[in-house]
């Protein structure tokens, strides 16, 4: 991986990197089942341990260092928390570590939003019928 | 019509409503003092999707052949994403004589207040 230099990275954000760090929950779902990108719960432990997805992994943040040989260098990797303050952490850490990383804007509260109901059994049917 | 139904139309009042509901930090609370359950009851498909790791998990439609797995020495806190299913959850297991009260903000809230270092707040 070709690591960036921070000072570069700023002096060349634009309003086209302004987009791409982000993605929106439609995106990312269709994404993910299509295989094109690695889900990343970066949430500390004792969240994870109180509610989790059904789908991607977890690599809390402070972990995620040490953890990089986990994650797949031919996929986009989407970075998630409960809002998205902390997934941009990682975000911009996986970015300068040479990755191609978006944050998830809506979080995943707002996946669990999204994924109700009809919603959520159609989904997984999807995944289901990719696998 | 019958008695129950008669009644609980009776009982639909703003005064009445706290005997219905609880809130995710009452819940929180009870939990931990182990005088609460929660029953998701949200259906398959949706408990595929995400998971909260407490509780029981039986689908709304399959309350009525699954009862006896609601514990009775409880009180029985029925939760789907907000609160519209367990609503009508609460009213079916009410009729059914559990002590039971539907969640108040719903799943999503509770996650909600489940974030960062709050999650210890509910002893797993």
């Amino acid at each position: 991986m070709i690591e960036k230099d921070f000072a570069a990275y700023l002096t060349s954000f634009d309003y086209d990197e302004r987009l791409a760090m982000k993605i929106q929950a439609p995106e990312m779902l269709r994404l993910y089942q299509e295989g094109r990108v690695q889900v990343i719960d970066i949430r500390f432990t004792e969240e994870q341990t109180a509610w989790q997805l059904g789908f991607g992994q977890h690599i809390p943040l402070n972990e995620l260092p040490d953890r990089l040989d986990e994650l797949d260098p031919n996929k986009t990797i989407v970075t998630m928390c409960p809002h998205y303050d902390r997934a941009e952490i990682a975000r911009l850490f996986l970015t300068m570590k040479g990755y191609h990383a978006r944050y998830l804007t809506d979080g995943m509260l707002g996946i669990a939003n999204i994924l109700r109901g009809d919603t959520a059994r159609d989904y997984m049917v999807t995944l289901t019928e990719k696998k | 019509m019958s008695t129950f139904m008669t009644d609980f139309a009776r009982d639909i009042a703003p005064r009445a409503m706290k005997k219905a509901r609880i809130s995710a930090e009452g819940f929180i609370e009870a939990y931990n003092n182990g005088t609460a359950e929660l029953v998701d009851i949200r259906v398959g498909s949706e408990t595929a999707v995400w998971q909260v790791n407490f509780g029981l998990k039986i689908p709304a439609p399959d309350l009525p052949e699954r009862l006896d797995e609601l514990p009775k020495d409880k009180l029985i806190v029925v939760a789907c994403p907000q609160a519209a299913r367990s609503s009508m959850a609460r009213t079916y297991l009410h009729s059914q004589g559990f002590r039971v009260k539907y969640l108040e903000g719903g799943l999503l809230g509770l996650v909600d207040r489940l974030k960062g270092g709050r999650a210890k707040d509910i002893q797993l």
